[in-house]
């Protein structure tokens, strides 16, 4: 399955499935076009912790080219930690969901 | 991905489906399958999907929902409507849309004043008895 890649602002890599990438086109149809708007709001957007759970983020990020009155991504990651065979950690950081969404200036 | 799907009827009669995500323990309410043309964080763990011209909800998204509908110390939890964060040409369009069906189905509206403060944080409850059910 393919998988896009890429870092936020603090280093942590992250990806993103075709299968997640299909569901939020199918979701969230809005985003359709987005693709490249989802992968920036994670490189530039800020990171904020979910309240009451401490392995899920959001990443919030203006973004213009969404048609109004969106003026904004939002994308939900988690990150988890994955077992190799030799019994390590590797961090395994992936997107959820996104959406387009109305900020404040 | 391994979804969970449930159609389940409302109050008044409509049919919603209900797409939870044990995976990422994403819960998402769908009204109606279709593109969006507005959308607001209601909280940090609350998305509502809306139809700007029409004012009808498409859907809600819970983030961690299971960690959302757990109880706190002192009894259900309020969340704190980020209506500072919305654009002030939404801010009744989406109030208003909470204080009807579908929404005021799943969340009900409060407020908080802090004691020396004329300031009045509005808050939301999430007050659905199934989401503990479909997420358990």
């Amino acid at each position: 399955m393919h998988k896009w890649y890429t870092r936020d602002r603090d280093g942590h890599e992250i990806y993103l499935t075709e299968e997640r990438w299909q569901h939020i086109v199918e979701g969230h149809p809005e985003l359709q076009e987005h693709l490249e708007d989802i992968l920036k709001a994670v490189q530039r957007g800020r990171r904020k912790q979910q309240p009451r759970d401490p392995h899920a983020y959001v990443y919030r990020w203006p973004c213009d080219s969404l048609p109004s009155p969106f003026n904004g991504i939002l994308v939900s990651v988690v990150f988890r930690f994955e077992e190799q065979p030799d019994g390590g950690m590797i961090p395994n950081n992936f997107i959820v969901t996104a959406w387009g969404i109305m900020m404040r200036p | 991905m391994n979804l969970q799907r449930q159609e389940l009827t409302l109050s008044t009669g409509s049919q919603v489906l209900y797409e939870y995500d044990p995976e990422t323990d994403l819960l998402e309410i769908i009204f109606h399958q279709s593109k969006a043309t507005a959308a607001v964080e209601l909280t940090e763990s609350i998305v509502l999907r809306f139809n700007w011209e029409t004012s009808q909800p498409l859907s809600l998204s819970f983030l961690s929902i299971s960690h959302l509908i757990e109880p706190g110390e002192y009894g259900e939890v309020h969340f704190q409507l980020l209506t500072d964060e919305w654009p002030i040409e939404a801010k009744s369009k989406v109030l208003a849309m909470l204080r009807q069906p579908p929404l005021n189905e799943f969340l009900s509206l409060s407020s908080y004043t802090p004691a020396n403060s004329h300031q009045v944080i509005p808050l939301t409850t999430i007050k659905d008895p199934r989401l503990s059910l479909l997420v358990a």
